[in-house]
């Protein structure tokens, strides 16, 4: 039995867009609109999509940096399902120690003026880990050993770093709190090739030796099917393909994912790939259009599309592949 | 035609002056872009491939300059014209910018004005280099931006660029560069803040104009997969120097530096899962204390005694030319 630590029914983000004196609500940026997802525990969902598509904003809410505006976030907690969108505050807070974020840019979530032990420190006393401050120091040591950096870096300011380097520290203080689960926000798309070798392997050992559980967001497809266990494609804040990774990137279902599969560059001369060139931009999530989402960009469009919304089924005997597509391949 | 040599870099050095410190960027590059074709150049970031590709604009800011080597820049009537002995704001080098040579840049927004309708922003480029009315101009802009695909081209023109979304702003800059039918077009990055639907129809885009035109292309990327896609040369920089050059399949199939190697394992590739990637250990020393000998030794898993010695290049088989003592030893193993 599938051991479930995460479970997503419908979950809505919804920014509401202001305009005029009085700030009236004209309208709603539906970023994340009906995300319905379910993640293992020791197992890494990779989330994928176009920018804007609502990965970053899904992230959040998992991690209750942003609040839902509607479904359930379920987590196991001693055997029990609880739903973090209605706990209380301290229930709430005390989730933060067991869900941490990662994020794209290891520039700007250092604090520039504390030391490392200090970035460090604070959510460790907050959350009541390492009873006495050389405990604690103890601890950091073994983190950024763990994200193979010397143990006196403790004590060095984050512009004394390197990108990569960053980013080891950046998940290095996510572990300090000893959580479950992370969510990383594109943590490797800023750095170099050679660097994000580094940074990935070094997340898979992590996960190994922890029994980690990965939400792992990323734009770049080959990277998440290297991460990934799970893997969830989403256009305009919905997801249109969930699958196994590797049956997703073997058997792709949807029109779009084929699309973006198709459209990386492979760096091999002999594979030369039939592209699907999708035309236009994706639209906005203020006015996503009626029916299918992407039934405007779409080249297997029918009627049907145009006005009636595909809800996320599975395909016939496809063990959990599923696809939002009135006209699957 | 096919093989003639439109640009030649020979031994080219760039540095700055930061702090009155003297940093070389850009340690004896040479290489040859060819008539039509198109030069792949890849690296990791700081590598030199910007600075090499603003030497041959002669963009670089003030206290930047080309130290030694030369560019030779063939015209269309054969005249051969070394760009590093002009003027940055001289009339010729004028001539040549934005109508023989151009280039597009990575960020879009940094070279559009925003307080410009695109319309005359492209119109303004053809007026600064050919004798035309403002409405030929804007009448050949307006061509351009249905060339380039950006639908209702004529209401657009009057459009600011932040009225584009990042794939139509990168349309707009390819028009630019592509107004006054340039010889060369330098492409830094052009994709790299795109997405991949958009990267490939900008792609897409791309290789119909080089045919349609016949543009020599220098593409930066840091990106294997698209070099592979567009290149028939490439150039592997790191440094400031280039370590392996070669016909694309020639590089991609049999590399030969180990740092090409490395580059080549470590990206994930689409369908080919595997456990683990192979990693670079360490990473790109500073310019600033750059290391005397082969700068890539301290990450070479082939690295000897002789690499305390800076490389020459080496010929592998004709074309294909490498700068690594060891590099028989790395393809062996590679
Ligand atoms: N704080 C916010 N207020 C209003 N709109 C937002 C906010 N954050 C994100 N958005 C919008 O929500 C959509 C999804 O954004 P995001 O989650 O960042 O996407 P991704 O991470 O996939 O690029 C985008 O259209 C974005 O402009
Ligand atoms: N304007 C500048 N002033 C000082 N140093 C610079 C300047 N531009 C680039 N450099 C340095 O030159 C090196 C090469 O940079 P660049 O050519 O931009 O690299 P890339 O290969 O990423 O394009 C880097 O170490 C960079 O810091
Ligand atoms: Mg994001
Ligand atoms: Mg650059």
């Amino acid at each position: 039995m599938a051991d479930v630590i995460l479970e997503l029914q419908d979950v809505q983000k919804y920014y509401p867009i202001v305009k005029g004196a009085f700030h009236q609500v004209v309208g709603h940026v539906k970023a994340v609109d009906g995300v319905s997802l379910t993640l293992n525990r020791g197992e890494t969902l990779g989330l994928v999509g176009e920018s804007g598509c609502g990965k970053t904003t899904l992230g959040k809410c998992i991690v209750g940096l942003h609040e839902a505006t509607g479904g359930k976030i379920l987590y196991t907690l001693n055997d029990e399902k609880r739903d973090l969108l209605s706990m209380n505050k301290k229930e709430r807070f005390a989730m933060k120690r067991r869900i941490q974020m990662v994020f794209q840019d290891p520039y700007s979530s250092l604090n520039p003026s504390q030391t490392i032990l200090q970035a460090f420190d604070e959510p460790m006393q907050i959350h009541g880990i390492g009873k006495t401050r050389t405990e604690r120091i103890e601890r950091i040591a073994q983190l950024l050993e763990t994200v193979q950096l010397p143990a006196d870096y403790m004590n060095r300011f984050p512009h004394e770093f390197s990108g990569g380097q960053r980013q080891r520290i950046c998940i290095a203080r996510a572990m300090c709190v000893n959580p479950e689960t992370l969510v990383c926000d594109e943590p490797v798309s800023a750095l170099d090739v050679s660097i994000q070798a580094q940074i990935l392997n070094l997340m898979k050992d992590l996960q190994q030796e922890k029994n980690l559980t990965y939400v792992f967001i990323a734009h770049d497809l080959s990277v998440v099917e290297f991460m990934s266990d799970w893997v969830a494609v989403m256009y305009l804040g919905r997801v249109v393909e969930y699958a196994r990774a590797s049956e997703l990137y073997r058997r792709p279902s949807h029109p779009y994912t084929q699309a973006l599969l198709s459209a990386v560059p492979i760096p091999d001369v002999d594979v030369k790939k039939d592209q699907i060139i999708l035309e236009g931009d994706v639209p906005s999530p203020a006015h996503p259009p009626r029916g299918c989402r992407f039934h405007p960009r779409c080249w297997k469009c029918q009627e049907r599309c145009k006005c009636e919304d595909p809800a996320l089924s599975e395909l016939k005997d496809a063990q959990g592949h599923c696809v939002a597509c009135f006209y699957p391949d | 035609m096919k093989d003639d040599i439109i640009l030649q870099v020979e031994n080219l050095h760039t540095g700055f002056l930061v702090d009155n410190v003297p940093l070389e960027a850009v340690s004896g590059v040479s290489f040859s872009l060819k008539a039509g074709r198109v030069l792949g150049v890849v690296g990791e970031s700081g590598c030199g491939k910007s600075v090499t590709a603003h030497s041959i604009m002669q963009l670089l800011p003030k206290y930047g300059r080309i130290t030694e080597g030369s560019i030779t820049y063939t015209r269309a009537t054969g005249e051969k014209i070394e760009i590093q002995k002009l003027r940055r704001t001289g009339n010729q080098m004028r001539q040549i910018r934005g109508k023989e040579i151009s280039m597009i840049f990575q960020d879009p927004m940094s070279s559009l004005n925003p307080v410009y309708p695109i319309g005359d922003q492209i119109a303004e480029n053809i007026r600064e280099h050919e004798k035309v009315t403002k409405r030929e101009a804007l009448d050949r802009a307006r061509k351009l931006l249905e060339d380039l695909e950006i639908p209702s081209a004529a209401e657009r023109l009057g459009d600011y660029p932040h009225q584009f979304s990042g794939g139509m702003k990168q349309r707009v800059m390819i028009a630019i560069a592509m107004a006054c039918n340039p010889r060369i077009l330098i492409a830094d990055e052009p994709t790299t803040a795109l997405d991949v639907t958009i990267q490939a129809q900008i792609i897409a885009l791309m290789k119909k104009l080089q045919r349609e035109h016949g543009t020599s292309i220098m593409m930066i990327t840091h990106n294997m997969g698209l070099v592979a896609e567009m290149a028939d040369e490439i150039a592997v920089m790191y440094m400031g120097r280039i370590v392996e050059y070669g016909s694309i399949r020639q590089v991609m199939k049999s590399p030969a530096h180990p740092y090409t190697q490395g580059l080549l394992k470590a990206v994930p590739v689409l369908g080919m899962k595997k456990d683990r990637l192979y990693s670079i250990k360490g990473s790109t020393p500073s310019l600033v204390d750059r290391p005397a000998g082969c700068e890539f030794a301290s990450r070479c898993e082939y690295a000897t005694e002789a690499c305390r010695q800076v490389p020459r290049a080496v010929e592998v088989e004709p074309g294909h030319q490498v700068r690594c003592w060891n590099y028989k030893e790395a393809t062996d193993n590679g």
